[in-house]
This record gives C-alpha cells, sequence and structure tokens, in this order.
C-alpha cells in the first residue's frame, strides 16, 4: 500500500504516530487516520446540539453522589462549550470535572438530541492530554508500563509475589496498610490479586478442539484474563474448544488500550490498538471472541471511531463470549447435578449500552440447569467501578458501588454473575466493604464445567 | 463581581465546598433548558431552610441579586442568573419526602426530584398527578415556582391544584409557612397561590405540603388517527362535550408523528394523532373508553389503532415522551411554545398556527395538551439563519396576538421568565400589569429576588 500524502501529513501532525507499520498494514478508516473529535474545535456542532433539557440529571450516577452540574453530561458539555468559545482553560479544575465521568453511557441513552456524549469527554480528555495538566504517574503508567506490553506480565507477577507474601499476611488492622495511600489506594480496599502463572504461561497460541473444527476462533483475553482472573480465560477455552471452535491465542496481544485513550492518551491508545490488530490480523480468523466488556467496545467500536482506525479493526468480526454462545451454541446442558446456586445478573455498561447486549448472557445463565436465575433491581445501573475512575475517585466510585452492592444483596441470590472483569473487581470491593457474603463471578465461569470431560 | 468578606459569609453559612466561585461552575449554572445563558458571581447550595435563610439575609442586606434554581430544566429562562449576583441552588434539599397517608398529603424539600416524589407516594398506594416532561430530573421547588403542569393537567390540573401550603423564605430572610395543612383554609390572604408561579420572584420557596389522591386502579388508552388536525381538534371538543374527562389527552400533528415514527422506527399511526387516556375503576375506563371510541369513529372518521390498558400503555407514552426528541433531530435550532386557549377555540388556535407557518414561510409541528387547550408549536429552524429568525419571530408575534385574541394565554405551563416577557402586558394589560409590579415592589422592595424576570423594568 502506498501511503496516502495527506494522510502522512496529517498523521505526523500528532506527537507520536502510529508509525509506518499501520499505514503498511492499510489498517486505518476510509475516512482518513483522524478521529472525528480531535480538536476541541472540532466539537462545536455536537456541542452545539445540546438542549440543554438536563435529563441526564436523572441518569448520570456520579451526579447522584455529587449533586453538582458539573457531574452530569449537560455541565461536561458547558465546559466543553466553554473552551471552545475560549472562556475556559484547560485548567487543573477543567480536567478534574473532566475526569468525573464513568464513561457509563448511562445519560446516551436518554439523551433527546442523542448526542454522543462518550466521544466528547473522551476528546475533551486528549486536548487536556496533549496541551493541559495530565498527571505525570498516569503519563508513565501509560507510555511505559502498558505500551510496552511485554512489561506488564513481569511487574504482575511481582505484584503478585508481594501480595501474596507481603500484603496477604497483613491483618486489615495492619499499620503497614496505612502506606497504601501513598500509591492512591484506599486503605481498606479490596484489590484483585495478581496470579502466579499467567494464561499465556499455560497455553499455546493454536490451540485444537476435537476433531474438525467448526470454525477459527481468535481469543483477545485482555489484561485481567492474562494476569488477574486467569480462570477466566482458561472458561473461555475451553467452552470454545468444547463447542468445537479451533482456538487462536495470539501472545503478541496486549493492552485493549481503553485505560490509556479514556484518559486520554490517544497516542499511547493507538499504538496499543495498533499492537493487537497486527497480533491478530496474520491469523485469518472466522471471528474474535472476548469475555471483557470494555475490551469488546474497543474493538468493536472505539478502534475507529476514538482512534481512527478502520472499521472491523481486527480483520474479523468481535463477539463478547455470551453473544457468540447464544449465535453460534445450542446452550443445551445435561443436568450434572452441579450444587444449585441463585444467581442474579449485572450488566456491565460497556457491555449493555456499549455494545447493546442484554439479553444474551442472561439466556446463558438460564440454559444452566444448576442455576436459578433471579433479576436484580436497576440491574443496568453503573456500579461505579469505571476502569481506573475506582482508583482516581474513589469517594464517588464507593458510594455508587454500594447502591449497586444493595441491590444484589436484595435478591438473595449467592453469586452475582457479570461480563466484565472490571466490574467484578468493584463488584468484590464493593460487596465486602459491605459486610455483603455473595460470590462475583464471571458468567463463563458458571458455564464451564458443563464443558468438562464427564 | 462580588467581593471576598461576602464569599466568606457565604462559605461560612453554607460550608466551603457549597460555595462556588470558579469558573468552571459558574459556567455550569449559567443556563437553563432555553438558549437563555448569563454567570452568576457565586453559586450556593444551602442544605436547609435555615441557610436559605441567612443567605437572603446577607444577599437583602447587601443588595446582591438572588436567582433561585432546582434542576435548571425550565423553558423560560426563570432560573438564568440575568442579572449575575448569587445561583441559589437547592439540588442539595432533597430528603426523603414525608407522608402523610390520612390525610393525604406529603412534605417535600424544594431540591427534591418530582419522579422520586412520585415513586414514593406510589409505593403508598397514593399519586401525585403534575407531571411535567422533565420530571425524572425537575424538582419540586422548581415545579412550585413555575407552576409546572404536564399531561394530566385536563383532569388533574397543574401545580397549583396540589399546593396546600409552603415553608417560605422571604427576600429579607424571614421564614414562615403559608397556607394550612387542610383542605380548606381561607386564614386571610392566599400568600400560598401567590407564590405559586411565581418564579423565585417573591422569595425561594424552601418546602411544600402537597396534596395527593388515591392511585386509581385502572387506566386505559386508546390512540387514534385521524386526516386532518381540525377533525381532530373537532373530536376533542366533543368528548368533553358528551361529559367524558379523560386523564390524558394529546394532540400530534402530521410532521410530529412522522418525526416521531422515523425516530422510534415504530410504526404509530397516520396523519393526526390522539391519545386519549382514561383512569378510575375498570370499569369506568372501560365506559369511558367505549363512548369515547363511538365519537372518535363516528362522523370524524377517525380510526382507533391502538387500544390498551395496565403496562402495555407504556408503548404508547414511549412514542409521546420521544415527540421532542424526534422534532429536536429535523432542525439545528427547536422553539418550543407554549399557547393556551379555551378549548372550544383550539381549532381556530390550530388553523392559526398552520397560517402563521404559511405566511412566514417557517416549518412548524404542532403537538400538546389538546384537552387543556395547550398546544406545543415546535418552530423548526437554525438560530445561524438571521433571515428565518427574524420570521420566526414575527410569526411567534402574530401567534401570540391570536392566542390572547381567542381569549387564551400566553404560557400554559413554561412561565414568563425571559422568554415571554415581551408579551405579558399584551395578555394582561396595564392595570393588570401594575397590580403585578405592586406586588412584586411591596414584597421584595430592594428587587433582589430574580431580577430581570418577568417585568422588563425590575
Amino acid at each position: 500500500m502506498t501511503p496516502d500524502k495527506d494522510r502522512d501529513s496529517r498523521a505526523s501532525a500528532d506527537d507520536r504516530s502510529p508509525g509506518d507499520a499501520g499505514r503498511q498494514l492499510d489498517l486505518f478508516g476510509a475516512g482518513g487516520d483522524r478521529p472525528q473529535y480531535d480538536t476541541v474545535m472540532s466539537l462545536a456542532p455536537e456541542v452545539d446540539r445540546c438542549l440543554k433539557c438536563g435529563l441526564c440529571r436523572a441518569v448520570c450516577p456520579v451526579f447522584a453522589e455529587v449533586l453538582d452540574e458539573s457531574g452530569c453530561a449537560r455541565g461536561k458539555i458547558a465546559l466543553i462549550e466553554g473552551l471552545s468559545e475560549n472562556s475556559l482553560s484547560l485548567s487543573s479544575r477543567f480536567s478534574d470535572k473532566l475526569s468525573k465521568c464513568l464513561n457509563c453511557k448511562s445519560c446516551m441513552e436518554v439523551c433527546p438530541s442523542g448526542i454522543k456524549v462518550d466521544e466528547l469527554v473522551l476528546a475533551a480528555r486528549s486536548e487536556i492530554f496533549r496541551k493541559g495538566k495530565f498527571p505525570l504517574l498516569k503519563k508513565l503508567i501509560f507510555r511505559h508500563l502498558l505500551r510496552r506490553g511485554k512489561l506488564l506480565p513481569p511487574v504482575g507477577k511481582a505484584v503478585a509475589f508481594i501480595e501474596r507474601k507481603i500484603l496477604r499476611g497483613l491483618p486489615p488492622s495492619s499499620p503497614y496498610r496505612l502506606l497504601l495511600p501513598i500509591v492512591k489506594i484506599d486503605k481498606d480496599r479490596v484489590f484483585p490479586v495478581f496470579a502466579e502463572r499467567t494464561l499465556m504461561d499455560d497455553h499455546g497460541e493454536i490451540l485444537s478442539p476435537e476433531g474438525k473444527p467448526r470454525m477459527r476462533v481468535g481469543y483477545f483475553s485482555g489484561c485481567s484474563a492474562n494476569l488477574i482472573y486467569t480462570d477466566i480465560g482458561k472458561a473461555v477455552i475451553s467452552v470454545l474448544l468444547g463447542e468445537g471452535m479451533e482456538v487462536v491465542l495470539p501472545h503478541d496481544q496486549g493492552c485493549c488500550g481503553v485505560p490509556a485513550y479514556t484518559a486520554g492518551d490517544r497516542p499511547t491508545g493507538r499504538e496499543l490498538a495498533l499492537t493487537n490488530m497486527k497480533a491478530f490480523e496474520k491469523y485469518k480468523l472466522d471471528a474474535v471472541v472476548t469475555a471483557c466488556a470494555s475490551g469488546g467496545v474497543a474493538l468493536k467500536t472505539d478502534y475507529e471511531k476514538i482512534l481512527g482506525f478502520r472499521k472491523k479493526a481486527l480483520g474479523a468480526d468481535v463477539y463478547d463470549i455470551s453473544e457468540f454462545l447464544a449465535k453460534f451454541s445450542r446452550l443445551e446442558f445435561e443436568d450434572r447435578h452441579l450444587e444449585r446456586v441463585r444467581v442474579t445478573y449485572h450488566d456491565p455498561c460497556h457491555l449493555n449500552r456499549g455494545q447493546g447486549i442484554t439479553e444474551a448472557p442472561r439466556e446463558v445463565l438460564r440454559a444452566m440447569p444448576h442455576v436459578e436465575f433471579i433479576e436484580m433491581e436497576d440491574a443496568a445501573r453503573c456500579c461505579g467501578g469505571g476502569g481506573t475512575f475506582s482508583l482516581t475517585h474513589y469517594d464517588i466510585s464507593k458510594e455508587i458501588g454500594k447502591k449497586k452492592a444493595n441491590c444484589i444483596a436484595a435478591t438473595g441470590a449467592d453469586v452475582v454473575a457479570t461480563s466484565c472483569p472490571s466490574c467484578m473487581m468493584q463488584l468484590e470491593d464493593m460487596l465486602r466493604r459491605n459486610g455483603l457474603p455473595q460470590k462475583v463471578m464471571h458468567v463463563i465461569q458458571l458455564l464451564a464445567p458443563y464443558y468438562e470431560k464427564a | 463581581m462580588l467581593n471576598k468578606s461576602i464569599i466568606a459569609c457565604l462559605a461560612e453559612i453554607a460550608g466551603k465546598g457549597n460555595v462556588l466561585t470558579d469558573e468552571e461552575s459558574l459556567k455550569c449554572y449559567s443556563y437553563d433548558a432555553t438558549r437563555y445563558a448569563s454567570t452568576p458571581d457565586v453559586v450556593v447550595k444551602p442544605r436547609d431552610t435555615d441557610e436559605i435563610s441567612k443567605v437572603l439575609s446577607l444577599a437583602y442586606e447587601e443588595a446582591i441579586p438572588v436567582t433561585p434554581r432546582g434542576a435548571g430544566t425550565g423553558l423560560s429562562g426563570g432560573s438564568v442568573p440575568i442579572k449575575a449576583g448569587i445561583v441559589l441552588s437547592t439540588e442539595r434539599m432533597n430528603s426523603t419526602p414525608r407522608i402523610h397517608k390520612e390525610d393525604l398529603y406529603v412534605e417535600a424539600e424544594a431540591g427534591l426530584v418530582t419522579e422520586r416524589l412520585q415513586g414514593a407516594v406510589e409505593a403508598g398506594g397514593l399519586f401525585y398527578p403534575p407531571d411535567p416532561a422533565s420530571q425524572s430530573a425537575c424538582t419540586i421547588g422548581g415545579n412550585v415556582a413555575e407552576c409546572a403542569g404536564g399531561l394530566r393537567g385536563l383532569k388533574y390540573g397543574t401545580t397549583r391544584n396540589y399546593v396546600l401550603g409552603l415553608e417560605l423564605v422571604t427576600p429579607e430572610g424571614k421564614v414562615l409557612r403559608t397556607g394550612a395543612r387542610t383542605v380548606k383554609s381561607v386564614a386571610g390572604y392566599d400568600v400560598t397561590r401567590l407564590m405559586v408561579g411565581s418564579e423565585g420572584t417573591l422569595g425561594v420557596v424552601s418546602s411544600a405540603f402537597l396534596k395527593v389522591l388515591p392511585l386509581p386502579p385502572a387506566r386505559r388508552v386508546l390512540s387514534c388517527a385521524f386526516d386532518s388536525l381540525g377533525k381532530a381538534s373537532e373530536v376533542v371538543s366533543e368528548i368533553l362535550a358528551q361529559g367524558l374527562i379523560p386523564s390524558i389527552l394529546e394532540i400530534m400533528d402530521e410532521k410530529t408523528v412522522t418525526a416521531v415514527e422515523a425516530h422510534t422506527g415504530e410504526k404509530l399511526g397516520q396523519g393526526v394523532m390522539l391519545l386519549v387516556e382514561f383512569d378510575g375503576t375498570k370499569a369506568i375506563c372501560d365506559e369511558d373508553a367505549s363512548k369515547a371510541r363511538k365519537i372518535i369513529e363516528g362522523k370524524y372518521g377517525g380510526k382507533v389503532m391502538g387500544d390498551v390498558e395496565g403496562p402495555e400503555r407504556e408503548t404508547v407514552w414511549r412514542a409521546r415522551r420521544a415527540v421532542l426528541p424526534a422534532l429536536t433531530r429535523l432542525s439545528p435550532t427547536v422553539i418550543l411554545e407554549d399557547v393556551t386557549v379555551p378549548r372550544s377555540r383550539l381549532p381556530e388556535m390550530a388553523a392559526k398556527i398552520m397560517k402563521v407557518a404559511e405566511r412566514y414561510a417557517l416549518r412548524i409541528a404542532v403537538f400538546g395538551h389538546a384537552g387543556d387547550g395547550n398546544l406545543h408549536p415546535t418552530f423548526l429552524t437554525d438560530k445561524r439563519k438571521h433571515d428565518e429568525i427574524k420570521r420566526v419571530n414575527a410569526g411567534i408575534s402574530e401567534m401570540m396576538r391570536a392566542c390572547i385574541d381567542l381569549g387564551g394565554t400566553i404560557s400554559g405551563e413554561h412561565g414568563i421568565g425571559l422568554d415571554k416577557m415581551p408579551f405579558l402586558k399584551l395578555e394582561i394589560g396595564k392595570a393588570g400589569y401594575d397590580i403585578m409590579k405592586r406586588l412584586k415592589v411591596s414584597l421584595d422592595h430592594k428587587g433582589i429576588m430574580n431580577p430581570g424576570k418577568m417585568f422588563y423594568d425590575a
């Protein structure tokens, strides 16, 4: 592919262009390699469409806690308006207010004008990253830890070691817990434990089912299923193999990029996206599956809409694991006489509003003979996790999470199932924090026993 | 700009975190749901009546303008701080409402969201009928100040009909209770009624005692199609003339129906639509619905497209709620009007609107609460096209005059605020205007309460 001259010059206008590899592979969108909203000026028409009706106040989980107009979408849009009219600047207060958004997309469901609030907020954050005040610690994490995909597993292992050998030994009352706030982690927080062996340590790249494969399916594990919740990864692999799929787990894949570009660091986001696109591109895949809701939105939508890459960035259709099973599995399971469990389901924002998937995971849950499914109230309300939001705004996150924990408890369920590792971290922390006993599981973890050899 | 010592005093009253002076926050409290905006000097968020009282005493002493604000969802500019000063936001005053079931009233703080109040009373088998379109976000304080209406005005009236009494803070900062907790009360002037719809120009409502009704056990809704706006509005008159009082009677013209269908992707009907809901016992709903059906399908040639009860009604109301979103997508700027005429004059008003659209070459979609004679002619335009905006303004003026000539009012439920100021005198006359001004001056002689609203010269 010959690089387009015009495209070239615009790409290099960025502070870090995605590099030659991207152009050679022709991975960019037909509209050029620039995302729709990259500068504040280009946001003006979308901002202008806001009627200021304020209906977003009714559904915004952040607003419900902070009770301040800047919490809801209308306030943030007004701030962006101020920026594009030059009445406001990229001050640290501006950044702080723009950071108080979970990207849960609740406002977009009720917005009469259908404003793309998520794209607006992320674009404003990108502007802050490029020109404004961006925390150095975050910059370092994005640029060095996430971008160098290879660095994350060893760091994760080191953390696993520290957690197992040191923190685990710390009683909840230990004075050493007081050191946690230094790295901005609440001292009472329940945080996930890194696995000693990663998913990729234990699995090759090409995994074959018994007999002739029905399809060739790529598995995008995401960091959490590779480094923390490796059980999710193992469950996905065994279910897919059990369904007669050939599973491809490219070891070159890395971070989906969501934490970086959600915070505004699009250059890193683009590099991470490219790494993943190249990792999957080289296999001729019939489909790509993920069990990570945010990763799914990234691959399905954001790579194109936010980062400016081509449609179908990985070269194949992407499915959430439940969506995939609802489409390609008969979902008929013989009773294995597993212990009966009462299960409720939490809709991750990025599966529900992000990908429009609510029925498939419920269908999968209802298909399991040992599961008694109980719907919770406000199942689609954000849990308050929001990825790094729960680290940077733990006070708000805790209050939102408490409401979710209460809804879970009210069902009397033994297990809360969901489809997003990021939600799982938050739900675990919130349930423990509120003294509730429910277990948190990914839908696929509940399903995996049905694919074990009898 | 206010000086530092005033800001410090405010911080002492409401707490530092509830007094906002940074330009980002000021921007966020500069607007409501109209196209007006003006930046305040400070935003104060009191927690209770006592704090409101202290803020007002200070403002009174220093002669600082105070603009009360609920959720900023108003449609006339009422909460826009046009003279800067203090925006007094009640959003933190949102504690759980106190329900007095035996006495059929509920006590709600100003910042309580209307929908939360409705949910709370419904859980106890009670019913608070006012249902402005913004009910999921707007607040009781704002509803009282603007006398909010909604779909159920025909049978149940508006906010005005539910306010038994108020807790009120005067511009000097005095706290008083108006009205009573009873259905009957004639103890002196009806200060409560004076405050309802006063748009924050006379004082601040800190909480309200609101009448509630038993929740109707059944509801049934007919959606019907007509081939002209004229026929549909004649049916409205006929239904009422026959002694039927629907709980909701909504009208949508052809433009609106088409827009809703395009927006929701669901087939609604054809031509002009009427949505007619009855509530009460099941027997009454059924009887009324069948009588209405006869009128609709009789000489006016209407067609009943849907006849649903219970939770299925939601599909009909979802379409109704989609009206504004749908119209919004048709043009860059949407100007929503609020003309209201005696019900019998509805066909004439509808005809006049069509004539205005033709004469000024404008796109106007018409929907509204036909049962109350309250129409929302919606001008689909583009604020960047100056020539067209001139024609829009001329059209609005002509429509307002026609509405007044038909014995109607320039605003059914949105208020005067900034938006309808040019037309107020037109409707109430010089004597009417003067008496309002005298009330204003005697209750707020320093003119600190929501200045620049309702009257040009106050």
